[in-house]
Formats: structure tokens, sequence, C-alpha cells
């Protein structure tokens, strides 16, 4: 009787070991490029654009509106809301259910708890610039850039603290040269600082970005972290770069024709 | 408002259109009239493209292109989109990202952005949303359009300083502006 109980334990253990590798091999996805299983998800733009799709709306910013359409009918879609967000609106980016907002003079964070209908949720000022974004759970990063269109005469990476989504509260800052578009994968954030490199920094501390390594050679604008690949934007064209090893990145190629 | 007049300036109008353009200067904006001064028989400068502009709204995929601007990026699946600012969008292939291969031009007149949604691509023609269909990335279908919702391009002014080429009324609204040589322009900005 012992020994019949036994093996029913473990057979019911087998079992349950058998189970969960199904449930484990259907959910993982294992191709390095893909994020999900279906056809009908949105891909990844870099944080220089001024459209995204979340939440099966897609969002939409000019120089000063923030459009909302709704993708329930993805052929024909439909605007939903416009909100008045400032001046020199430059960029946006999304995280869960919020959108990060660029401008000229301000980063902008909007709630799309409700997708058809954001709403402001707080606003961080800073000195005139242009200013990309990416951001998480609990921290933002900011570029901001001097310059002609711009204005201003700050140079720097700024990082936010998102705790209280309502009052961003700048926790540090980090000059950089001639910064642009940002990356931003688990614990590493990638900066792109024109002629003066790709600048990788260690966001183990979130609101301490420790700088790893700089890649030079090229004038970076803007990059995409996807799955092992770092996909940047640079003067004339694209470079490919494998991210396995953040510290140590390699270059795959590069397209300037 | 601006001076048309085409003819050479003589002392007496001189005086009469310089009041004129500063005046309109003054109330509208920073654009000037180029006062009779002597304007620059060539000189590269923005032209305005016109809605009327049957190519305005010519949407269709072309053969690999040679990328000039690299503009701006976009990922989904084994696709890499990367936007030729003001002409298009590039088409690569990275299921081997040692080495992308090139496969088509999405012609879209004034495109600045995009974003993917299964096989449907967003992006603007000028100021108006257009939805287009890339399940064959070869053959393209604009599947939706909603004018004139945004105003990220057109506008009264060109994109940047320096002379341009006037703003005929009759044409109507603008649609964008390019870069190209301009022959007496006769605004400046």
């Amino acid at each position: 009787m012992q020994i019949l109980t036994a093996m029913r334990k473990i057979c019911s253990l087998g079992i349950a070991a058998c189970g969960m590798l199904l449930l484990l091999t259907g959910l993982c996805s294992c191709s390095k490029d893909r994020d999900a299983l279906t056809e009908d998800t949105a891909g990844t733009g870099g944080s220089l654009a001024r459209f995204t799709i979340a939440l099966n709306h897609l969002y939409a910013v000019d120089h000063q509106l923030l459009y909302t359409f709704s993708l329930a009918d993805a052929r024909n879609p439909v605007k939903v809301f416009t909100n008045e967000v400032g001046f020199d609106v430059e960029t946006i980016y999304t995280w869960k259910d919020k959108l990060f907002i660029g401008s000229g003079t301000a980063m902008y964070v909007y709630s799309i708890a409700d997708p058809g209908r954001p709403s402001l949720l707080g606003t961080a000022l800073h000195t005139r610039a242009c200013d990309p974004v990416v951001a998480n759970d609990s921290v933002a990063y900011v570029t901001v850039r001097s310059g002609s269109n711009c204005g201003g005469n700050v140079n720097a990476l700024y990082v936010y603290d998102l705790k209280d989504v309502l009052q961003p509260r700048q926790a540090n800052v980090i000059n950089l040269q001639n910064p642009y578009g940002l990356g931003l994968k688990d614990s590493t954030l990638y900066v792109c600082d024109a002629a003066y490199g790709l600048k990788v920094f260690r966001i183990s501390e979130a609101y301490y970005p420790l700088l790893v390594s700089t890649v030079t050679g090229e004038t970076f604008y803007d990059c995409i972290p996807y799955g092992n690949l770092l996909i940047c934007m640079i003067e004339g064209g694209m470079a490919l770069y494998d991210i396995s090893d953040p510290a140590h990145i390699k270059l795959e190629a590069k397209i300037r024709e | 408002m601006r001076s048309r007049n085409k003819t050479a300036a003589y002392p007496a109008n001189k005086k009469m259109k310089a009041i004129y353009c500063l005046v309109a200067a003054t109330g509208l904006s920073l654009a000037a009239c180029t006062r009779g001064e002597e304007t620059p028989e060539k000189v590269i400068g923005y032209a305005p493209i016109y809605q009327s502009d049957p190519q305005v709204q010519s949407i269709k995929s072309i053969g690999p292109q040679p990328l000039a601007s690299g503009g701006k990026i976009y990922v989904t699946g084994q696709d890499l989109f990367q936007v030729e600012t003001g002409k298009g969008i590039h088409v690569f292939d990275i299921q081997h990202p040692e080495q992308p291969v090139k496969k088509a031009f999405l012609q879209i007149p004034g495109a600045q952005e995009l974003s993917v949604k299964g096989n449907l691509l967003y992006s603007n023609n000028y100021n108006d949303l257009v939805v287009i269909d890339i399940t064959d990335v070869q053959h393209i279908r604009l599947i939706s359009r909603i004018a004139g919702v945004f105003h990220l391009s057109g506008g009264s002014y060109p994109p940047d300083q320096g002379y341009f080429e006037c703003i005929d009324p009759e044409k109507g609204p603008v649609a964008g502006w390019e870069k190209k040589m301009l022959y007496s322009p006769k605004c400046r900005y």
C-alpha cells in the first residue's frame, strides 16, 4: 500500500512538472525578436517619436496637441480625444498606463488608465531644451539639449523620481555634450550623445546612472533596445548592435545606403 | 501680405514698398518682403508644396531607395523601418541582424512618423493620418485617411530662416515645404 501511495505521489509530481513545462514553453516566445505570439501587436518606436500605439489606441503629438485615435476598427481609426499639452511639444513615450510627453519646456506625464481620454498627472518643468523621455514605474530619464531649434544652453541627462507621479522630482543631473534620444532596457540606459558617442549607463540604482562604456565612431541620434539587439539611428542611416552583454556591446551591421 | 511687384524697384516706389513691408512684417510675422533690395538670382531655400498638387497624395511602394537623411526608426517582428523625412519609409528585413536586407521604399509624401500594428502601418501624409496595409510591402494599399488632423507640416512659414518662395494664396493650402533651388525669391524669413 505504501509503495502504491508513494508511486501515486511521484506520478502526480511528474504530471505537475509536465504541466508546468508545457505551460512555460507555451508562454515563452523564445525568438529574440518577437515580443508576442499574435500578429496584431504593435511594434516599437524610438524616443524621438511623435506617434505611439498602446492599449489599442494611437497617440500622436504635433507641436501643441495630443491626439487620441481609437483602433477598435484598426483599419479606420477614429479621433476620440484631443488634449492641449503645451508648446514646442516634441516626443511621446508610453509605459503601461502612462504617456510621457517631452517638450521644449517640460516633461508631461499623462494617465491613459482610460485609454480614450488621457488626463494630465504631473509636469516637470525645466530650462528650455529639446527633450525625449523614457520611463518605467518609478523613474523617468530625459535628455535636454541646447541648439538653434531648442534654445537654452544645457546639455544633460535629467533623472526624475516618479514615486509621486503628480510631482515628478528631479533626482539627478548628468552632464552630456549634445544628447538626443535614449533607450531603456532592464538595468541599462542607452543615451545617444550625437558625435560624442552612444553612452551606456548601468541603472541598477535607478537614480544614479553609472557610465560603463561609450561607443564612438558614429553620430548617434536614437536607439531602440529590441531583445538582444540595439537598433540605432545614426547620421545617414542605422547601426545594429548585439547587447546580450550591455557592458561589451558588439556591432552587428551598419546600414548607410 | 507681401509685395508681389516683380519689376525693379524705382526710387519713388522703393520707400512705399519698404513702409508697406515693415507694416506687414511687424503686424503678423517675422517673414518680410525683400524690400526691392537685390535678391539673389539663385539660392537654395524653401518652396511651398500645395495640397492641390497631385503628387501630394501619391502613396505607393517602389523599389529600394538609397538612404539619404537617416530619419526616425521603428521595429516590429523582423521588419525594421527608417523614415526618409518628408518622402517616405525604408523597409528592411532583419531576420539576420548581421545582414539587413532592404526590401522596399514606401513613398509617403511628407512622412515624418510611423507606427505599426499587425499588418497596418500608420503614418502622416503631411497633415493627414493615413492607414496603409503592408501585408505585402511591395504592393501596399492605402486603407483610410483622416485629412488635416495634424499640424505637423505646412503652415505660413518655412521650417528654417532664409529666402523662400512666397505663398500663392490662389493655389490653396500649403501641405508642406521642400528645399530647392530658388530663382529670385521674393520672400524671406
